[in-house]
């Protein structure tokens, strides 16, 4: 498997008039492609930070972060950034929501037409393309949200605590959806989460960040079959090892 | 009353639905019909105060004199002259400050050091009661429709700029990030996030921007005019023609309330087509 994205040496200081806090120090990490990452870690250690480095919104003090082999200068939509809120726009239909971002982007390597379209029924949004975000519940808003951050056609996405806002039942769905999609698209992704079942539900590799300034601690592994759903992989046995493992690591 | 009734008639639903259909359109129908009555109550007792010598028609005017007075003002071929005079310097002002308030707001909300620089020049500006300015309106601009437009201008503007730059500023950063992840520009931002995030506020501060732009006019009218309804006002307080007052109150009443009205339904057709 070739290498996506890497991070090297990666530290971060947020300066303002009173102090500087150290805010991340010393990452280095690599992602290959198609495979589904985690960063999990106490508040506060900096996981959004490292998201918005490598969606380009903030510089990285020193180090240097690589996508395909090139540094990373600028805001590339080759990289998908996917928040916490869904932030539709409220006065745009479903469809017209998902292709914001090709509207801005034109000439540009994004998905056609048909394939959004596809996209869009494959997962249940057929009938709403024309409806307005308030006519949607809180999973498929979410599902427009992936969506629409899928149209431009990313290598790599950045899901930042996407399913924090959903109420639990809504949640264990929507991230077996969104398992799904990002599986069957081949899409390579960084999860940031607190939630520690939602990162064994759906990685292949954890990454346990350290209290501020934030560092790596440890990488675990995950080894579940395949071809096991998130909601699968939370009735097998090694779940719950995993779980103490991660656990232990958090403490 | 009959057709509130017969809707419900052809209506085929539960009968406590019917019922609550019926006591929703009946209260709409009471709201309607308690507000005519009490602007013909007003009237009604005013004419019968006045008619009855309970009070003085000379200091407090009458319905019967309003109306003898505007078909004198009609019959003289001065009553156009002035609702025209009035209008045309309201319209003006109304747009002039709609137009420069939102360029100089969008500008202060793009460039935000020219926003920091200026921010308390804006507040001393908007607290400023702008009639103080107007002795130098005269002199600079010169008296006349120019002046008067100009006063309406410096009424409305500020809070346009101060009501349209919060509504800006209050979109949601994340959304202003997600565009940025985008690889959308400040330009993009504005034009597919900002200002149609804002259009309930930009709605909102043409109704304000509005009734302001009366307010300025009338008082521009007052300090310096020919013709016009502050005009009409101005003169008939000084020769003691009350009647010539109370008409022009009047006729402010109704022409406000008909831009106002236009611009709900302006409001009603942007609402719908979003």
């Amino acid at each position: 498997m070739s290498t996506l994205l890497e991070l090297k040496n990666i530290g971060l200081t947020y300066q303002t008039l009173k102090s500087e806090t150290e805010a991340i120090k010393n990452i280095n990490l690599s992602v290959n492609n198609g495979e589904f990452i985690s960063i999990v870690g106490p508040s506060g250690c900096g996981k959004t930070t490292i998201l918005s480095m490598i969606a380009g919104l903030l510089k990285p003090t020193v180090g240097t972060i690589f996508l395909d082999g090139k540094p990373l200068t600028k805001i590339s939509t080759d990289v998908g950034y996917m928040l916490q809120r869904d932030n539709l726009f409220e006065w745009l239909s479903v469809y017209q929501n998902v292709c914001v971002g090709i509207k801005i982007n034109k000439n540009k390597n994004c998905l056609s037409k048909e394939k959004i379209k596809e996209l869009l029924s494959k997962y249940g949004l057929h009938d709403f393309e024309k409806s307005k975000p308030a006519e949607l519940s809180g999973g498929m808003r979410q599902r427009v949200s992936l969506i629409r951050t899928l149209a431009l056609n990313p290598k790599l996405l950045l899901l930042d605590e996407p399913f924090s806002a959903l109420d639990y039942q809504t949640r264990l769905s929507v991230q077996n959806d969104i398992y799904s999609i990002l599986k069957s698209e081949r899409k390579t992704a960084i999860l940031v989460t607190h939630d520690i079942s939602e990162a064994i539900s759906m990685s292949d590799k954890i990454i346990v960040l350290t209290k501020r300034p934030g560092t790596i601690k440890t990488i675990i592994n995950l080894g579940f079959d395949k071809s096991l759903s998130p909601l699968e992989r939370r009735e097998t046995i090694v779940f719950n090892e995993y779980f103490k493992t991660l656990w232990e690591q958090l403490q | 009353m009959k057709k509130y009734i017969l809707k419900t008639k052809t209506y085929k639903g539960s009968q406590e639905h019917q019922k609550f259909i019926r006591n929703e359109h009946l209260k709409t129908f009471f709201t309607h019909f308690i507000r005519i009555l009490i602007l013909v109550a007003i009237i009604g007792i005013w004419e019968l105060a006045t008619r009855q010598n309970w009070i003085d028609p000379f200091i407090t005017s009458s319905p019967s004199r309003v109306i003898k007075q505007l078909k004198e003002l009609y019959e003289t071929g001065n009553l156009f002259t002035h609702l025209f005079t009035t209008l045309n310097e309201t319209i003006w002002a109304f747009f002039l400050s709609t137009v420069i308030g939102t360029v100089v707001a969008i500008i202060l909300f793009v460039i935000s050091p020219i926003r920091r620089i200026l921010e308390p020049y804006l507040i001393v500006l908007n607290s400023l009661p702008k009639i103080a300015l107007g002795p130098l309106i005269i002199i600079w601009v010169g008296v006349g429709t120019k002046a008067i437009v100009t006063m309406g201008i410096l009424i409305c503007v500020v809070i346009t700029i101060i009501n349209l730059l919060n509504g800006y500023l209050e979109v949601s950063k994340e959304k202003i990030m997600l565009l940025r992840s985008m690889g959308a520009n400040k330009f993009q931002i504005l034009t597919k996030l900002i200002i149609p995030a804002t259009l309930p506020n930009f709605i909102a501060t043409l109704k304000i921007n509005l009734g302001m732009a009366w307010v300025g006019v009338i008082m521009g009218e007052y300090l310096s005019s020919k013709a016009g309804l502050g005009y009409l006002l101005v003169y008939g307080g000084q020769v003691f023609k009350l009647d010539l007052v109370m008409t022009a109150i009047v006729l402010l009443c109704i022409l406000s309330g008909v831009m106002y009205g236009i611009i709900s339904i302006i409001e009603k057709i942007i609402v719908k087509k979003r």
